[in-house]
């Protein structure tokens, strides 16, 4: 009927024998011909007519008999030429019965002329016996984009191919893909979607705090975070993360009867998803807590107990790091069982028949590291041709019969890991639509997730697998390693017990004035602490210079469980202090999850006029116990002080000394063009006021309470220009002091003396844009842990020092900053 | 008289004077000095006002030297949780506040943050009972309290806190009063 409609569209008028409905045959088609042709010779090389030979056409019909005894009309269905009338050929029966390709519900039909062979000269070998002269190749889809495409550049370029009869299947797919729509925003290095993966990442990263064994709120979220960069790599969320799984292995793995180290009787999965967060964070999965995770996978029964799912994330598991099965083998029984379960259209299900574009592209993320061999990559190429015929005109996919985000994710993901950029490659691009821009298009900036379905604000899975396709295909654009290829992160050696690393540093003023009476505070603090190993006692040691007077040493609120008692020996300029409960021997504890945690104060004087020589603080000694039975050497952690000293700078006078406590970074709320200063002022009374001008820029700086009181010396904060170099505001010719300064407090959003839920939910909207991009002062006021934005950190850390009466990470940092060791 | 019937009229016409919250620690019964159960008290609130509250953060004084402070428990008001078919669904909001340090400085600090800025917020209609008991805190009695001890607790700062802070109920900007608890320890029962 398509034929007839196309006759009767363009006026063609033709011959015929039989009719529409029955036994039709094409004998004839009108003013298509004038009878000088160019015979291509290996026609007549094969017992055809020859250019020369001409025996022509004698009338206005080209038609049957013309050229040749074996001349006349040929159909090609889907790429088969059919042995039948037109009118008796059923097209869905043709792709059912194998014979005619499938391409869903299109069907490509194509009249063409043989002069001998019927249809050997064409390139196919016909049912009537004769064998192709040459392999044609399929030009169905040529012949499809340039009726499609608007590229007059393109159709000119693509037409000597389309004449062209021998041409081979290579030149025919490079004139597709010339006549694919090309996208209009693509730029070099790729889409920038760096601003949505920064989005998604904080609020995932704000929405997802403490990061556990499972599927949601779990390893997803820290590979995400981890391949992302969001996090450096030593950061507490994934050194937390770790500590909180060292003893989830070692419950689950000691339940499961096998005893190797599998967390679950029949899903190796789980195992599996484990070691990607663990790889991908350098912990290395064959020393986590009692177990070793690779293990199990030498059993490739348990492995399959999924079904295909099994293998595939083992693959994937396995190669994150090259980890080295016990049974050499496993790998390739992986590889033969996924290429053995390859369904005949190229692509994968997770049961059935019915390709599956997620299991598909699984499949080939798992593949790619063996795509050397020749199985993988022919099987791969069927896969990757089956995904693109899969992809919708919105550059989407569905699975399950529903349109949905992850199955995009799935294909960028397998896309980026085989080099195939799923934003530029033709293969991936629908209608001018790439499956990137198709995953955009789920990404809900409300909720700042990625949606399952388009509308639903905002699903978890979608999120991560969302996120981890962008960040598969930031990688790709980078040229960083793919999002599975772990490689690129060194592996600790494993389990490492947490009371190892403890590090101990002391934080001190940079300069103090030489006067008699001259107050100044150490703080000492510790970058890890263990509730759960019951310490009882922490004692130290500090070296205290000559001239110096201890006035106090106190506990930080962060620190519960005993009391100071300490003694400076003057002789020897040694500070002995320890922190225990004599009365009922209480196990001590550090609240909060910030790390490094203040854990001690010291608060020194000047006993006299001292000379301006730089004064030298520093631990000599710390360890962390147990007990108290010194015979017991398990029961002791020593504590690394290597870095646990200072130096402060004796000065006369007013002096002023500056850190730059952070810089923005664009992405949430600071720009890159400001940085927060803070800045020490000796010799000069609580809150005056310190303006700074160096002729070009005006700063009044703002009187901060906390971080005077944490160093003694008088300090001040302030926002400005990311360009002024730091070394400026140590001059002493750039500032006037002169009545009393604004003060500000950290957290304190809305400046009413009181820190309050009214500023965590002040922090909270700030990030949400539902209120004015923040002054300067807000910035100073919310940014509390004293990272580059303002999110959700900022307003957790309010809570979190409003519940444990503790101080701000930016205050500490302040502090630990000015240090001169 | 006219000026009396204009405050009259003020305060029916709803005005802030007549309808101003109020927070309380409802006083229990006398607690006898031989009792070393846990016991609890009230924090209700008598009128929430119609705005959705994001966060609420409360700072409470006590003489740690006599209570021991065991935590904070459950009470009546609930906040918004995901939609679900039935219409709105709720749950107990997730109370931070840390035992050991209250304890130690003698201040319990309490706070409900919702991250989302509103999707799990405290509202009026959220409230499941007519008691009003938004939570309920857990004390037990030092061995060194004494009987005819009277032990206050006040609230140095109390605020439901709504997105527009002009809608806040608020201790410091007055919007929220506060009505201080006190234990009075018997006598041996």
């Amino acid at each position: 009927m398509a034929t007839l409609a196309f006759f009767v569209d363009h006026n063609i008028e033709y011959t015929n024998t039989g009719n529409w409905d029955s036994g039709f045959y094409l004998s004839g088609v009108k003013g298509i011909d004038n009878g000088v042709v160019d015979i291509p010779a290996f026609i007549g090389e094969n017992g055809g007519p020859t250019t020369v030979e001409n025996v022509g056409n004698d009338d206005e019909y080209l038609g049957e008999f013309d050229y040749g005894n074996m001349a006349g009309w040929m159909i090609t269905v889907n790429n088969f030429m059919i042995d039948v009338g037109v009118s008796s050929w059923g097209l869905k029966d043709g792709v059912a019965s194998g014979k005619c390709g499938d391409y869903g519900n299109t069907y490509n039909v194509r009249w063409q002329f043989t002069v001998h062979g019927y249809g050997a000269d064409l390139g196919h070998s016909t049912g009537w016996g004769n064998e192709a002269y040459f392999q044609g190749a399929n030009k169905d889809h040529l012949y499809t984009a340039y009726a499609k495409s608007t590229d007059e550049e393109a159709k000119a370029a693509a037409l000597p191919v389309m004449e062209k009869l021998t041409a081979s299947q290579a030149e025919v797919d490079a004139a597709v893909e010339a006549l694919a729509p090309k996208k209009q925003e693509s730029s070099e290095g790729g889409q920038d979607v760096a601003a949505v993966l920064n989005e998604v990442m904080a609020n995932m990263a704000a929405t997802v705090t403490a990061p556990s064994f499972g599927t949601g709120a779990g390893e997803w979220t820290v590979m995400s975070l981890a391949r992302g960069g969001y996090y450096p790599l030593d950061n507490a969320y994934f050194t937390d993360y770790y500590n909180r799984i060292v003893p989830k292995v070692n419950e689950l793995a000691s339940k499961v009867s096998s005893k190797n180290g599998a967390l679950h009787r029949v899903k190796s999965t789980e195992n599996s998803r484990l070691i990607l967060a663990l790889s991908s964070i350098g912990k290395n999965a064959t020393s986590v807590g009692d177990w070793n995770l690779i293990q199990p996978f030498d059993d490739f029964k348990w492995l399959t107990k999924q079904g295909i799912n099994g293998p595939i994330f083992a693959l994937i598991a396995l190669d994150t790091q090259n980890y080295q099965t016990g049974d050499p083998t496993i790998r390739q029984q992986c590889v033969d069982y996924i290429l053995s379960k390859q369904l005949s259209d190229g692509g994968w299900a997770l049961s059935g028949d019915v390709s599956d574009p997620d299991i598909t592209a699984m499949a080939l993320q798992a593949l790619v590291k063996y795509k050397d061999q020749p199985a993988v990559a022919a099987d791969a190429e069927e896969a990757f041709a089956w995904l693109s015929s899969a992809q919708q005109e919105d550059g989407g996919y569905a699975s399950w019969g529903t349109v949905n985000s992850e199955s995009i994710a799935q294909v960028i993901t397998a896309c980026t890991a085989w080099g195939v950029d799923p934003d530029t490659d033709s293969r991936f691009i629908k209608n001018g639509n790439s499956a990137v821009d198709a995953l955009l298009t789920f990404y809900d900036a409300g909720s700042k997730m990625f949606c399952h379905v388009m509308g639903d604000g905002g699903n978890g899975m979608a999120t991560d697998q969302g996120t981890y396709a962008l960040i598969a295909y930031n990688r790709f654009t980078k040229g960083q390693t793919s999002l599975y290829d772990m490689t690129d992160v060194p592996l600790s050696g494993g389990d490492t017990p947490v009371t190892d690393e403890m590090t101990a540093a002391v934080s001190l003023p940079a300069e103090i004035v030489n006067t008699a009476g001259t107050k100044f505070n150490a703080t000492v603090s510790i970058n890890k602490w263990n509730n759960d190993a019951k310490y009882k006692l922490i004692d130290f040691i500090v070296t205290v210079p000559k001239g110096l007077n201890v006035t106090s040493v106190t506990a930080s609120n962060r620190l519960a469980g005993g009391e100071v008692s300490y003694n400076l020996e003057k002789e020897t300029g040694k500070l002995r202090v320890v922190y225990f409960d004599s009365g009922e021997n209480k196990d001590l504890t550090v609240s909060g999850t910030e790390f490094p945690a203040e854990l001690f104060t010291i608060g020194f004087e000047t006993e006299q006029t001292i000379d301006m020589k730089p004064l030298d603080i520093a631990i000599s000694g710390m360890s962390v116990k147990l007990t108290s039975d010194s015979s017991d050497e398990a029961s002791m952690v020593i504590v690394n002080i290597d870095n646990a000293k200072g130096t402060v700078n004796v000065v006369q006078g007013i002096s002023f000394s500056a850190v730059c406590l952070y810089q923005g970074d664009d992405v949430d709320l600071i720009p890159t063009t400001k940085k927060a200063v803070a800045l020490a002022v000796t010799g000069v009374a609580a809150q005056e006021k310190v303006a700074y001008n160096d002729g070009t820029n005006q700063v009044n700086f703002l009187y901060s309470e906390e971080i005077s009181n944490k160093t003694g010396v008088s300090s001040y904060v302030a926002l400005v220009d990311s360009k002024i170099d730091m070394g400026q505001f140590s001059k002493k010719e750039n500032y006037t002091i002169e009545g009393t300064a604004d003060a500000m407090a950290f957290g304190d959003a809305n400046a009413d003396g009181v820190v309050n839920a009214q500023d965590a939910l002040a922090a909270v909207d700030t990030w949400l844009r539902k209120s004015e991009a923040p002054s300067d002062i807000q910035i100073l006021t919310l940014n509390v842990n004293g990272d580059s934005r303002i999110n959700t950190f900022n307003a957790l850390g309010i809570v979190e020092s409003f519940v444990n009466h503790t101080d701000y990470a930016v205050v500490s940092n302040a502090a630990a900053l000015s240090t001169r060791s | 008289m006219w000026y009396a019937l204009l405050i009259l009229a003020f305060l029916f016409a709803g005005g802030r004077l007549a309808k101003k919250p109020v927070l309380t620690i409802e006083t229990p019964q006398k607690i006898s000095v031989s009792d070393k159960d846990a016991f609890t008290l009230d924090v209700t609130i008598s009128d929430m006002g119609e705005a959705i509250y994001p966060a609420a953060s409360f700072s409470i004084n006590f003489d740690s030297s006599r209570l021991e402070f065991l935590g904070v428990e459950e009470g009546n008001v609930f906040i918004y949780d995901d939609v679900n078919q039935a219409g709105i669904a709720q749950k107990l909001p997730d109370w931070s506040f840390n035992t050991k340090q209250s304890n130690k400085s003698g201040q319990i600090n309490i706070m409900y943050l919702d991250l989302t800025g509103g999707k799990y917020a405290f509202s009026k209609k959220l409230l499941a009972s007519e008691d009003n008991v938004i939570l309920r805190l857990s004390f037990r009695l030092h061995g060194s309290a004494r009987a005819g001890d009277v032990c206050e607790l006040s609230f140095a700062d109390a605020v439901f806190a709504a997105s527009d802070s002009s809608q806040s109920l608020a201790m410091n900007q007055h919007t929220l009063a506060t009505k201080n608890g006190k234990i009075v320890v018997g006598e041996k029962k």
